[in-house]
Formats: C-alpha cells, sequence, structure tokens
C-alpha cells in the first residue's frame, strides 16, 4: 500500500510539473544550474583536461542524475577519473552514495549521487562541485560537451527545476568546401567522368584528409562507397565485374595419367580434350596464360573446365582442380552428358582467390600451376576435359584502399577527382552524398564539424 | 487558452500509455506475425541490406565503420557485454617459495626466483598500490574505441546473477613518492604505509629514471615482467601493457637501465610460449590474458580453488598461487552447489574478497587480494532497423534473444506488412544446412530450429536468473554420485500441432537421445539413468552426475522433439537407425509417425517444438525460411509484458517505469537500513527479495543504471 501512495504521488508530482510547464510558460527560468567546466576548450590529441560538473543555488537537493556527451564512438575525446566532487557530501560530512556508468560507444557517462540518512532527511543547498572528469583528446576534431537527461530530486523525491550549461571542445578540424558534379549533372553512358572535391584544413596542424562519396542509385537503391583518387570501372552496381579469361597454355609433365594428348586441354575449346576413365588419374603439371593488371586489381578468380561426362552425369565423379605449389584445393568442376563450362562445386567460398589469397598479385598468378585429379571416374563413368580457364575479375574500384591527402593547417585542396568510366548497365539516377574525413593520429577517420553536401545526377542512354 | 490544451494533450499522452496496457487485445505468442530469416553472407550485403530496407535485424555486427553508419542512419544499435574478460595476474606466491626452499615449492620442485630476498608480490599492499596506478579509464578507450568496457571483477558483468557490481573500486590515483603521504590512499601513500620507501637517486627532487622503491626489507623491488602479447599479434593488448607501466614509470615503479631494472617492464612474448610457462610451470612475475567462458562462473573454481595451482597440478588454471580456506569453500560453493542463490552469494563474496584492500576483515587478505588486476571485457553488437521496437537486451546473450523475439514489433505507422500480417527480417550469416535438431550445429541452423523450441525452464534476461516456464516449479537433490530433479509441469502447454505437452514427452524425448546415441547432445545422455514419470505433470529425471550446467542441458532438452513424429524409427540397437535419426529432414510435409494420431492444427512440417514460432518452410533458391508466431503459445504477449516488467524490477526498477535511474535509487535510499519487521520497509525497493533493503538492493540498482527494459 505504501509502495502506492509513492507511486501516486510520484504521479501526482510529475502531473505538477506538466501542469507548471503547460499553464505559464513564461515563468522565469529555475535558478539552479547545473554546469560543465572550463565551458571552452582548444587542443590537439594526447592532451588532457581537467573538468568539473558545478551546480549553483540549488536547494534542498537530495539526489543528482546527470549524463556529460561527447562526440560518439571514441572519437575525438574520453572521459576517465569521474570523481564525486564535495557538493552533495558537504566536504565530506554528510553520508553519499556515488556511482557513475560509462557507454564509450554513445560517448556518454552518468552519474548519480544521493544523500544516505534516516529521517529527518535534508539535502545539499548551495552552490559547489557535483563531480570531477579528465578530458582526453584522442583525435582531431570537435566536440560539444553536453550535459543531459539530468534529474534532481528532493529528500521527498520530488523533481526540482533547474537549467543545464554545456561546454565545447575545439580541436583541429578538417571541412568539405564543395564537391562539383559532372558538367551538366547529365553523362552519356559511355562516357568517362569526374567527380571532384575541395576541402580546407581549418585547423593549425597537418592533417590527412579523405572525402567519401556515398552513391545510391535510386531506380533499384544499389550503392557505391568510393573516394576521391579511386576510379571505378563498372561492378559495384549489380552489374558484372570486369574480367578476363586466361586458357590453359602449358604443360610441363609431372605425371600424367589421363588419355589423349595433354596439350588437348590448351585453349578454348575445340574438340580435342583428355580423358580419365579410372579413378585417382593424374594430369599435371598446367600453366596458364599471363595477366597484365596495369592499373587494375583483382577480386575475385574463377576456375571452369569445358567438360561433360560422356555416358551419363554421375554425382560420385569429379575433376578436382589443385592449384601448386601449394596444393590448395580449387574445387570439384563436374559436367553434364553435354559439353558446356562447369565451374566448381562442394567447397566452401567457391572461388580459387577464396583458397589461394596470395594469389592476388600478378606474379603469383603467372606462376601458378594446375593439376588435374579424377575423383571416382571409374569406367563407364568417364569424364572428358577440352579446356580449363580462369576468369579473372577485376576490382570495381580501385586502387581499392582509398587515396590520403595530407592537407597543410589553412590550405585548400582540390582533391584527386573520382573517375567514373560509365556504361549501359550504368544508366540511372543517382543521389550522391560527400562526406569528408581526417585525420591526425590515424586512430579515427573523422567528420565532425564539417556538413555532408548531397546532391544528383544522371547518367543517360 | 492554448496552455490549457497543451496540458491536455499532455495528460493524454500521459494516460495512454496506461489505457493501452489495460485495454490493449492480447494475444497468445509473439507480437511478430512473421519472422524470416534471409540468408546474407557478407557484411557488405547485411550493410546494403539494412540501409535498402531490404532487412530489420542485423546481429553480430564485426565492423565499427557499419556500426557507426547504422547509428548515424538512425538504427538502434545495442551493445551488450560477453561472456569475456582480461586481466594481469600476479604471481603472489611467498619469497621462501619462490626462491624454491618454502616445503610447498620443494614438494613440487618448484623454483622461480632465487635471486630475490623480498618478494613484493606477495604483499596484497605492492599489489593495491599498482591497482591504483593503472589508469584502467584513461588507458582502454583511447586503445580499443567502444568495443570493450573496462571491468573489475574475475566475474564479467555478462554473468550477471553471479556478477558483483559492489566491488571495491580502487580509482587511478598514482600520487607522487616526493608529495603522497602514508596512507593518503594514493600508490605512493599506500608503499610508503605499507614500509616500502622511495630511493631519489639522483638527489632531483623529481621522479627520474635512476630512482626506485626499496622493499621493506631494504632490498630494491627486484625486475619484473609483465608478459603480453607481441606487438604484431596483438598490438592493442602489447599497448595496453605499455601503458600501464609507463604511468609505474612516473611514481619510480618502472624497471630503466639506470635504476638497475627495478620495478616493472611490459614485455610482449610469444603467447603460447609464456601461457606454457606460466600454466605449466608457474614461471612468471606477471601476465596478460583473456578468456571466455559461459553462464555460470565456474572460472572462479579454476582460478582460486587451491587445488587448482599450476605449481602442483601442471596446466591447471591457478596460476597466482593463491591458497586460502575461506576462498576455497566460496569457489567450491560455486563449482558444485546445485543452488544458483547459494552460487551467487557465494560467488559475489569472492569478488569481494578478490578486490578488497580491507585487512580488518580479511587478515589474510595478502593470500588472495588484488591477485587479479582485471582490464575490460568485450562488448557485441547488433543493429536493428528504425521504428522496430521491443528489443530486449541481455548480458552475455546480446540482443538476439528469445525475449526480443516475443514482443519484436514495429512502431505505429512504419509496419513492413504482408497481406495484414507484420513481418520482420532477419538477416542469416549463413544458408542452414540441416534443420534436424538432433544433427543441426551452427548457428544459423540454430536461428532458426530454436525458435520452434522452448525449455522446461527461462532465463530472466536481464539478471540470468532462471524462471518457471514449461516447468512450474522443479527441485534438484543429491543422490550418491548424481542428481534427481523433479519437474512440475504446465498443464497448458501443447506441442506446436496442438497435441498437449506432458510428462511422457520428456520421458520420450530424453531417453530418445540417450537411446539413439545422438552425438550432439553426449555429454548429458550419458548422465542420464531413467525418466521416471508419477503423472502428466510430474517427471523426475536421475543423472549419475551433478551440476547446475547439467540441470540446464535436461531443462533444455526435454522438449526437443514430439513423440508422435520421431518415434519412426527402427531399433536403437541397430546403427543403421541410429544414422537414420541423424539423416531425418524434419522439414518434410507434416506426418505423424505410424500408429499415431494428427494434432489438432497440424503444422506445415515435422520441425516443429513447444515455441512461440512454428517453422513453415525453407526456400533453398531464394535463400529464406518464414517462421509464423504460434497462436496457440500458452503466454499471452501481455502475460510475457507484465513478466518482463517483474523481472526488470528485480534489476532495479523500482517504479517499473522501464529504466533504471536515480529516482529509483532515491526511493531505495528512504527504506535503507529497513528490515522486513519494521515500518520503513519496502518491498518494492528490496530487490534481492532478502527482506532487507541494504547496500545489495543499491547495488543492484545501481549496476543497472539507464537500463531500459526493453529498446529503443
Amino acid at each position: 500500500m505504501r509502495g502506492k501512495n509513492i507511486l501516486l504521488l510520484s504521479l501526482i508530482a510529475m502531473m505538477l510539473t506538466v501542469m507548471m510547464v503547460g499553464i505559464n510558460p513564461t515563468t522565469a527560468a529555475p535558478a539552479t544550474t547545473i554546469s560543465i567546466t572550463p565551458d571552452k576548450l582548444e587542443g590537439h590529441a594526447g592532451d588532457e583536461f581537467a573538468m568539473s560538473v558545478n551546480i549553483d543555488n540549488a536547494e534542498n537537493l537530495w539526489a543528482v542524475q546527470f549524463t556529460v556527451k561527447v562526440q560518439p564512438y571514441v572519437s575525438v575525446l574520453t572521459a576517465s577519473n569521474i570523481l564525486e566532487g564535495s557538493f552533495m557530501n558537504d566536504g565530506g560530512s554528510h553520508l553519499t552514495y556515488f556511482t557513475y556508468t560509462t557507454d564509450s560507444f554513445e560517448g556518454t557517462f552518468t552519474v548519480v549521487i544521493m544523500r544516505m540518512s534516516t529521517p529527518p532527511r535534508v539535502g545539499a543547498s548551495g552552490s559547489g562541485i557535483l563531480a570531477t572528469f579528465k578530458l582526453f583528446v584522442v583525435e582531431s576534431g570537435e566536440s560539444p560537451v553536453t550535459l543531459m537527461d539530468t534529474i534532481m530530486l528532493d529528500p521527498e523525491g520530488n523533481y526540482l527545476p533547474h537549467k543545464t550549461s554545456d561546454a565545447f571542445y575545439q580541436g583541429p578540424t578538417a571541412r568539405l568546401i564543395r564537391a562539383n558534379m559532372p558538367e551538366g549533372r547529365k553523362v552519356k553512358a559511355g562516357t568517362v567522368f569526374p567527380i571532384q572535391a575541395k576541402v580546407i584544413n581549418e585547423g593549425d596542424i597537418p592533417l590527412t584528409v579523405r572525402v567519401r562519396y556515398d552513391i545510391t542509385r535510386l531506380e533499384d537503391s544499389r550503392t557505391i562507397r568510393i573516394y576521391a583518387g579511386q576510379t571505378y570501372s563498372g561492378g559495384g552496381l549489380g552489374e558484372p565485374l570486369p574480367f578476363e579469361y586466361l586458357y590453359v597454355n602449358e604443360f610441363n609433365e609431372w605425371y600424367y595419367e589421363f588419355n589423349g594428348d595433354p596439350t588437348n586441354l590448351f585453349g578454348e575449346p575445340d574438340g580435342n580434350y583428355i580423358e580419365g576413365d579410372a579413378n585417382a588419374q593424374w594430369a599435371s603439371l598446367f600453366g596458364f596464360e599471363d595477366i597484365t593488371l596495369g592499373g587494375k586489381e583483382i577480386a575475385n578468380i574463377w576456375v571452369e573446365t569445358y567438360s561433360r561426362f560422356p555416358n551419363g552425369f554421375t554425382e560420385n565423379v569429379d575433376i578436382d582442380l589443385y592449384g601448386l605449389p601449394a596444393f590448395a584445393w580449387w574445387g570439384s568442376s563436374w559436367g553434364t552428358t553435354d559439353w558446356g563450362w562447369y565451374g566448381t562445386r562442394w567447397i566452401d567460398g567457391e572461388s580459387v582467390l577464396q583458397q589461394e589469397p596470395n594469389l592476388a598479385n600478378e606474379a603469383d598468378l603467372n606462376d601458378i600451376e594446375m593439376l588435374v585429379y579424377n575423383y571416382h571416374g571409374d569406367a563407364p563413368d568417364v569424364m572428358q576435359i577440352d579446356s580449363v580457364r580462369l576468369k579473372v575479375e577485376f576490382a570495381a574500384i580501385t586502387p581499392v584502399t582509398p587515396p590520403e591527402f595530407v592537407v597543410n593547417p589553412g590550405m585548400e585542396l582540390e582533391l584527386d577527382p573520382v573517375t567514373w568510366l560509365s556504361g549501359e548497365d550504368h544508366i540511372g539516377t543517382y543521389e550522391l552524398t560527400a562526406t569528408i574525413e581526417y585525420t591526425s593520429e590515424g586512430f579515427k577517420w573523422n567528420s565532425w564539424g564539417s556538413t555532408q553536401k548531397t546532391m544528383h545526377f544522371w547518367i543517360v542512354p | 487558452m492554448k496552455s490549457k490544451v497543451i496540458l491536455a494533450i499532455m495528460l493524454v499522452s500521459m494516460l495512454a500509455p496506461i489505457l493501452m496496457v489495460s485495454t490493449t487485445f492480447s494475444q497468445n505468442g509473439p507480437e511478430m506475425d512473421i519472422l524470416r530469416h534471409m540468408v546474407i553472407r557478407s557484411p557488405d550485403a547485411a550493410l546494403i541490406a539494412m540501409q535498402t530496407g531490404i532487412a530489420d535485424f542485423s546481429p553480430d555486427q564485426i565492423r565499427t565503420g557499419d556500426i557507426e553508419k547504422q547509428d548515424a542512419d538512425g538504427m538502434t544499435v545495442t551493445e551488450d557485454l560477453g561472456f569475456h574478460m582480461g586481466f594481469i595476474a600476479y604471481n603472489i606466491r611467498d619469497t621462501a617459495t619462490i626462491r624454491g626452499e618454502s616445503a610447498e615449492a620443494i614438494a613440487a620442485n618448484y623454483t622461480w626466483r632465487t635471486d630475490i630476498t623480498y618478494w613484493p608480490l606477495q604483499d596484497m599492499e605492492f599489489r593495491h598500490a599498482l591497482i591504483h596506478c593503472y589508469d584502467q579509464l584513461g588507458i582502454i578507450p583511447p586503445i580499443y574505441g567502444y568495443i570493450v568496457t573496462p571491468v573489475r571483477s574475475l566475474v564479467p558483468p555478462a554473468q550477471s546473477k553471479y556478477y558483483n557490481p559492489g566491488v571495491p573500486e580502487h580509482p587511478y590515483n598514482p600520487g607522487n613518492p616526493f608529495t603522497s603521504t602514508a596512507g593518503d590512499g594514493t600508490s605512493c601513500g599506500i608503499l610508503m604505509d605499507a614500509g616500502y620507501t622511495f630511493v631519489d637517486d639522483d638527489s632531483s627532487g623529481t621522479v627520474t629514471d635512476d630512482d626506485f622503491w626499496r622493499s621493506p626489507d631494504n632490498s630494491p623491488i627486484p625486475h619484473l615482467e609483465i608478459w603480453t602479447p607481441l606487438i604484431g599479434v596483438a598490438p592493442t593488448s602489447y599497448q595496453h601493457g605499455q601503458e600501464f607501466v609507463a604511468d609505474l614509470r612516473n611514481i619510480g615503479l618502472a624497471a630503466t637501465a639506470d635504476n638497475g631494472n627495478s620495478g616493472f617492464e611490459s614485455l610482449g612474448r610469444d603467447f603460447s610460449e609464456y601461457l606454457e610457462d606460466v600454466y605449466d610451470y608457474a614461471h612468471f612475475d606477471a601476465y596478460m590474458v583473456f578468456y571466455g567462458m559461459g553462464r555460470i562462473p565456474d572460472q572462479l573454481y579454476s582460478f582460486l580453488h587451491s587445488s587448482q595451482d599450476c605449481m602442483i597440478l601442471s596446466g591447471a588454471d591457478g596460476a597466482t598461487g593463491l591458497h586460502d580456506a575461506a576462498i576455497d569453500a566460496l569457489v567450491e560453493t560455486v563449482k558444485f552447489s546445485l543452488d544458483t542463490d547459494d552460487i551467487e552469494t557465494a560467488a559475489k563474496e569472492v569478488q569481494e574478497m578478490l578486490y578488497t584492500d580491507d585487512e580488518v576483515t580479511y587478515p589474510n587478505a595478502d593470500n588472495f587480494a588484488l591477485a587479479y588486476m582485471l582490464l575490460y571485457s568485450r562488448s557485441y553488437f547488433n543493429v536493428f532497423a528504425e521504428h522496430l521496437e521491443g528489443i530486449v537486451k541481455s548480458p552475455g546473450y546480446g540482443s538476439d534473444n528469445s525475449w526480443t523475439f516475443f514482443n519484436l514489433n514495429w512502431e505505429a505507422g512504419y509496419e513492413r506488412t504482408e497481406g495484414t500480417k507484420n513481418v520482420v527480417v532477419y538477416i542469416n550469416g549463413d544458408d542452414p544446412g540441416s534443420l534436424n535438431p538432433c544433427y543441426a550445429t551452427t548457428v544459423y541452423e540454430w536461428n532458426i530450429i530454436g525458435q520452434t523450441q522452448d525449455g522446461l525452464t527461462a532465463v530472466n534476461p536481464y539478471n540470468h536468473n532462471d524462471i518457471s516456464w514449461i516447468a512450474s516449479d522443479w527441485t534438484i537433490t543429491s543422490t550418491v554420485g548424481g542428481m534427481d530433479i523433479d519437474f512440475t509441469l504446465r498443464n497448458d502447454v501443447d506441442w506446436q500441432d496442438g497435441k498437449p505437452f506432458t510428462a511422457y514427452d520428456v520421458e520420450f524425448c530424453l531417453e530418445f537421445l540417450r537411446d539413439y546415441q545422438v552425438p550432439r547432445y553426449a555429454a548429458t545422455w550419458m548422465t542420464l539413468d531413467d525418466v521416471v514419470v508419477t503423472n502428466n505433470t510430474h517427471v523426475t529425471i536421475e543423472a549419475s552426475e551433478e551440476g547446475i550446467g547439467l540441470f540446464y542441458d535436461y531443462s533444455g532438452l526435454a522438449p526437443l522433439i514430439p513423440e508422435h513424429i520421431w518415434n519412426r524409427f527402427g531399433s536403437s540397437s541397430d546403427p543403421l537407425e541410429r544414422a537414420a535419426v541423424l539423416d531425418y529432414d524434419p522439414t518434410e510435409a507434416y506426418n505423424v509417425a505410424s500408429g499415431y494420431t494428427d494434432g489438432p492444427n497440424p503444422t506445415p512440417t515435422n520441425l516443429f517444438g513447444t515455441g512461440p514460432w512454428i517453422f513453415q518452410f525453407y526456400d533453398a533458391v531464394n535463400m529464406y525460411d518464414d517462421m509464423w508466431k504460434n497462436e496457440n503459445y500458452f503466454m499471452s504477449t501481455a502475460a510475457i509484458a507484465t513478466l518482463k516488467a517483474d523481472m526488470f524490477w528485480e534489476v532495479g526498477d523500482y517504479d517499473k517505469s522501464g529504466v533504471v535511474n536515480v529516482i529509483d535509487l532515491t526511493f531505495v535510499s528512504f527504506a535503507y537500513g529497513c528490515t522486513i519487521i519494521k515500518p520503513c520497509y519496502n518491498a518494492a525497493a528490496d530487490f534481492n527479495s532478502d527482506e532487507i533493503v541494504d547496500m545489495r538492493d543499491i547495488y543492484i540498482a545501481a549496476y543497472h543504471l539507464l537500463w531500459q527494459k526493453e529498446y529503443p
């Protein structure tokens, strides 16, 4: 019953608060203020500031809760050494309970301080320090230091009106001045067009900067993320990645137990094949045509065989393909009664590159050799292979690692453009949002203090 | 006039939630109509699916950039501490043992450091000084960002029921050898008070690399190494150790060439090599390590019980050399008790003892206190679409839990609908290979199967207390070499096809798993002696081993499979029939085993249990499955909501407002010190229901400060 009474009183108290707000919106601001000092901070990564949360003109304060918020994600500031001040405990003469909780993701810490005593309960009055803490600067950027979700209660559990006063930290920042769309914002498919951004370092130390473009094709919600200085050559909007085939063109005999001349595997399908008719036969070693990457980067490598099971498909027979010298299982190619190109099965990941990540460079890929293994291909389940090829897919965006630009204090810089090699399958309406990202420590790419710029362009037939 | 209108609107808005609770139509089962698991394998694709509205719930986020992007887009990001923690442990054996001269050391053929005359790490006050020089909040966020949370207990917060939020704090306060005074609470003051003396070797009046401390026997502090992983292997752990020692250096406690290597050095070593030195030979000064664990804090036993001392039992987890009879008794309770409340009490006391500096209450504190200096616990992140409501966070388990799926719903006006049904789309990280509960192993398979299932007992998501579920009551009794578990079952629980779930189903299910030797559950059924059914609602499980973990296993497995579906195999002594059980695909169309009749509400397939979601199909081409809410579930949405409010009250929500804050704490403070026989006692403030409102209740509310019953 007592609990219900308290609840009722609480509800009434809440309603009274509402009524005060509602009936007399012009009531003078409450005299009690919670504030953060110092209220203006300037610094750089590595600096530390001694901070305090103060209260002025409090009356009969029994318990207080407040949250201090800085930029989230541990991106600029982090708080530590959160300690109780002297106000609530009256310089140590009154028993209090002090606790806090931190949330690094949100960039907040929340403090509760309440007095502890038996009735008659008397709250703290006057002015003083509620808590102290330290702010440590982890990265360039700016950050409000805000008080939020403040609750003050008197010894009966009633809310006490109050106002808050925040602080602000200013560190080095960079800002996006503009992003230039293609001329007229309409581009004919098939042309190469740039997207360029200009930035300024508004801080007092050099900052490493990049500009990110989040681009969405509105018709199908396909998105790509590309940075200043990168080239888009297709493959990021659902269209096929650009690719090149590498056919077998070398044979260095290690073990060869298949039927037919091993050179029958060379080149594109031509009706000449090799044939396995017994379990565990080897055909090795085959090399592939060389590739010249130039500025392209490999995204995927797939292996395919032009093959068939002339006496009918059986799941029990595979054409296992291994990469040498690692002896990495690329997967099991297969076939049907009819000649055709077939990929691999049974293997997680499927891509050759996932089995051998080192093949992502030109030299290793050009050195690769292949062993063909006949798994359970006993007669009459013979298998025939006319051709084997590697399908090398190239990254849609190159270079894969976004370029970075060092911008000196006060300097404006036109960054290298995004270069878009447009094609027919890029036709559509695009929404582009440009965001600057800067860092001085390499700890976090920040955008605080700079607004994003959103605009549209069209790729038309 | 305008102000009155505002008042009226505000009052209505306050009353509306109250009215909703009392008048909302209550249905059985979950609030959402359809739960769809969509297979999306890559993090890139998952991000795009969330951003484009293809999916609504993306679990297990690992890329901070993705998390921040989705947070910035207004999605709900939940963060929960995992069953994980890391610490620096000290070798607290006494000087004689370290030198290999004590009886114990001789018996164990143990010698570590013969070069020392005094081993400071044996001294609790020395360790106390170290922890006050550890700037935990100053070091961790700048290194790790937000993916970890500082902790100060050998039981991480995720082991919620057993975590002691009242563990003493030792805030960063290193002091200064020139200005601190003995006993002032700073690291330097603590050392001075304990008989250590600072040597200003170069008489500079400031702390330099020439300076060092002398032990109470006047010998310089020996060279002490803190081993961390190598910088190339775990750069953050390496940096963590370096920064701790950098702070020690500021007060003259770091080893330098100029001070004769007196003090600490943080040294990166091959992880497996130093773990071998530590756990196989107890050859170490201090080391950093990280552990994953489960729901029960039995790591306390393996870390702390004197029988687990790796000096005696090579390879055991008790590296520190901690030996104390009181600790032994408590951790034996943690390890072997069948009563979770007893485990809780013992675990919490141990945690307090481990971080105490109170040598009055604990005269033997040298034996154990501050042997472990806790670092952090790792967090896990899930992302939900904006406008999804009813998300329940649970320490250790995260927000991807059954309580979330009960009340997950769309904010009015923002529903994803198909026809008249509300739908939520969950990203499953891979396609399910098998949906056979006797065979499936991957989390992606159990994301589906698990939704069809229930346990006999359930878990309070906020504090991990056991709660009744299909079983309304239970008792666990120790027997000679084992235990008997007596379950009393509710009489209103049905299989999803409408057939009643009874004690005979428990008997069938557990004996089926044993008789067909289902490998996945071997650790459980190998302990099963018998299942004795008294009547439809009473059953006793007789096990040949005891343990609270085994109890949970039985509770979870008892309703796994319905007899009228699974009693379709031949003799369990036939290996081919046992294999057939594992090969069986229950996603075939509903058909009961020979000799049984259909249930009144046949399900689409034979994959069903007693749980809140009914499996409909898996589309292997488009790679998604649909689950529909079980409208005949034994719990209504209103009952679940009430239960959640009650469970959340247990973690400090005095006023059942749905959030724990200063208001709750204040009302607890009003009843502080009152026992049940006093008029001032307030049961609503007695969160642990121990008939007294005391610091434990305050700690409960304080630890859960800002927790919400549901998110957002």
